[in-house]
């Protein structure tokens, strides 16, 4: 196994490196978005009144409207992370799965194969939040700004982890289901979905039921609860959202396990994994 | 006497395949139907035959990246489906040269992942991928990337990535589909060279002149059957092709080589003889004959001792395993 996660940590930072530019782009884009939300509210009414507010709605100490904003991108930089994680489900469809599975295959299983791939969510959760540092500077100083992100990235790199494999898991779903590797069709519908009923734009309570316990299926809203506790109220005053999360990320590995395994089946019996294009 | 190095013994395999997402239609692809053969240590060995023959799904099969749905095969005497870890260790495969790379990494990074992969230090990995690279001509290209790789690099870096491992068993399957007559060329001692270093190789392809030199054995398969399995020379007699047989000889007259052309009918089956005027007193004497290469000369000789007829030149023809393989597939 570890010589797996070698070879797969070896590979993309290779890649990394030569698509640094790509890479970039697609984390700036989410950023420009959440930074956009941040500003909604101020924009419509003014700074001081959504001071106001929030201080009435949270009974909470903050001083000034810029350590609010402050908090409020490390909020958003969670759409940052379910973009970057989910964006795994097309991993299976990639050159990956098609052109070296064969080759992979004689020296480690998919589903190990699978599992390292997350020996890279620390770097990508780095990666797709490091920009939190600068960006929180002009707010709240450069001393808070590094311990606010050093406090933040273990949630992070969790958050990362658990995404990127609830990523594979649609991914694979979808491949051992439909037999296609044109995985986007449906996973391209995840994203707005779970963002929509994570809990980051609308608050739960107003979303639709459906899309709430959908939203409860994905890691999203618990990783949003650990993220408000830790970072506004300092502390992990209740374990709930940590179990909960800890449940769904299990059912994710073992869902993965075990589709990565009926997919190397499919593919030793059939000879071909995807065999449709739609 | 040591085990044979590959032993393919009655293995079937049905493709099943469905079609329709919602009415799911299924139709059966007959690819092996119970084929055996074994390949001997230290042997190349060709599988060949037609397009759809069932290569490919052969070669697959003995790398443990399909199931066969019964009998089995052993690499070096383990089962490649109850021992396909083993198995994996042991055979090195080259299925489909333009593919299992990262485009957009360079050879040397590609080779990299594998060498990791297989357990490798850093520093082996490194060193390794140097040494094959070496091996097979690909030093100057190590550092661009995978994409701009031509047909030949392609291939010479499949079979590199085969050679980090050193397996002692290598399956490839048209290692040099598309490859211009160097690199062709290249490949084939590369083969050649291997099997001198003890290793065996299973080799398809369609070339028979490029099969022709470097294989030792061949196994013939048409529909999934296989139709022959033996050397090149007693398949030749064994299937009775006939050799082509060309006698130069000195003589003062037409008339006089007449009587030498009967008495080597009266002893060997001709299917067709002539004979032709290439110079001034010299004649050639044609014949084609059904039989090996032995009945053959020793008939001759004998005949031409008891003549005293000056003789310049005797050749016995093969014929070429393309004669071969078109009576065999017909
Ligand atoms: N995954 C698959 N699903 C269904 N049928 C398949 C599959 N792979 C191969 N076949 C069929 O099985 C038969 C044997 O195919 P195979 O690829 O082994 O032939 P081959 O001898 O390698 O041919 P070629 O010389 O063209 O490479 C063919 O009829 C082919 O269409
Ligand atoms: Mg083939």
């Amino acid at each position: 196994m570890w010589s797996v996660v070698m070879a797969v940590l070896y590979r993309d930072t290779r890649v990394l490196k030569r698509r640094m530019y790509a890479m970039i782009s697609l984390y700036i884009i989410p950023i420009i978005f959440s930074l956009a939300i941040v500003y909604a509210p101020a924009a419509v009414t003014s700074p001081s009144q959504v001071l106001q507010r929030f201080r009435l709605l949270t009974n909470l100490p903050i001083e000034n409207l810029s350590e609010l904003l402050a908090l409020m991108l490390y909020f958003s930089s969670i759409i940052s992370i379910t973009a970057i994680g989910t964006s795994t489900a097309y991993w299976v469809a990639e050159d990956d799965v098609h052109e070296v599975l064969y080759s992979v295959l004689k020296y480690t299983t998919l589903s190990r194969y699978v599992l390292a791939e997350l020996a890279v969510a620390p770097l990508q959760a780095v990666i797709s939040t490091i920009y939190l540092v600068p960006a929180t500077i002009p707010l709240i100083g450069v001393v808070k700004s590094v311990i606010m992100y050093l406090t933040y990235l273990p949630i992070a790199v969790v958050a990362m982890s658990v995404l990127m494999i609830y990523g594979y898991t649609i991914g694979l779903l979808i491949v051992r289901l439909l037999r296609t590797s044109e995985v986007w069709i449906v996973s391209n519908w995840l994203l707005p979905l779970i963002l929509l009923a994570s809990g980051i734009y609308i608050p739960l309570s107003l979303i639709p039921a459906v899309l709430r316990y959908f939203a409860y299926t994905t890691p999203v809203p618990y990783i949003m609860e650990i993220a408000k506790l830790v970072l506004v109220f300092r502390s992990l005053s209740t374990q709930v959202p940590i179990v909960l999360f800890t449940f769904i990320a299990t059912i994710y590995v073992i869902a993965t396990t075990y589709l990565a395994r009926s997919c190397e089946y499919v593919l030793k019996r059939e000879g071909i994994l995807c065999l449709r294009r739609m | 006497m040591m085990d044979p190095a590959i032993v393919v013994d009655k293995v079937v395999k049905r493709y099943v395949v469905k079609s329709g997402v919602f009415r799911r239609r299924t139709s059966v692809v007959e690819a092996l139907k119970g084929i055996s053969f074994t390949v001997d240590r230290g042997e190349v060995h060709a599988l060949l035959g037609p397009n759809g023959a069932g290569k490919t799904t052969t070669v697959k099969i003995l790398a443990t990246l399909l199931l066969p749905d019964s009998g089995d095969a052993y690499i070096l005497g383990h089962s490649v489906t109850k021992e396909a870890d083993t198995v994996r260790k042991l055979v090195g495969v080259v299925l489909d040269v333009s593919r299992g790379f990262y485009p957009y990494l360079t050879g040397y990074e590609n080779l990299m992942f594998y060498a990791l992969l297989r357990g490798l230090s850093r520093r082996e990995a490194k060193a390794r991928v140097r040494e094959v690279l070496e091996l097979v001509g690909l030093r100057d290209a190590a550092n661009r990337s995978y994409l701009s790789y031509s047909m030949g690099m392609r291939a010479r870096l499949s079979i590199a990535k085969v050679l980090i491992d050193d397996p002692e068993v290598l399956l490839l399957d048209e290692p040099t589909l598309g490859l211009d007559v160097h690199s062709a060329r290249f490949v084939r001692s590369l083969i050649l060279d291997l099997a001198k270093r003890g290793k065996t190789i299973l080799v398809t392809g369609h070339n028979m002149f490029e099969i022709e030199q470097i294989a030792s054995k061949i196994t013939v398969i048409n529909r999934g059957q296989v139709v022959a399995s033996d050397s090149p020379q007693s398949l030749r007699e064994k299937i009775g092709l006939v050799h082509r047989v060309e006698i130069n000889v000195h003589a003062l007259e037409r008339s006089d080589v007449e009587p030498l052309l009967t008495a080597i009918s009266s002893r060997l089956k001709l299917e067709k003889s002539s004979v032709e005027t290439i110079a001034e007193n010299q004649y050639r004497i044609v014949l084609y004959v059904a039989g090996s290469r032995e009945y053959i000369s020793s008939n001759v000789f004998d005949v031409l001792r008891t003549y005293g007829i000056k003789v310049l030149d005797v050749k016995i023809i093969e014929p070429t395993l393309e004669d071969l393989y078109l009576a065999l597939v017909r």
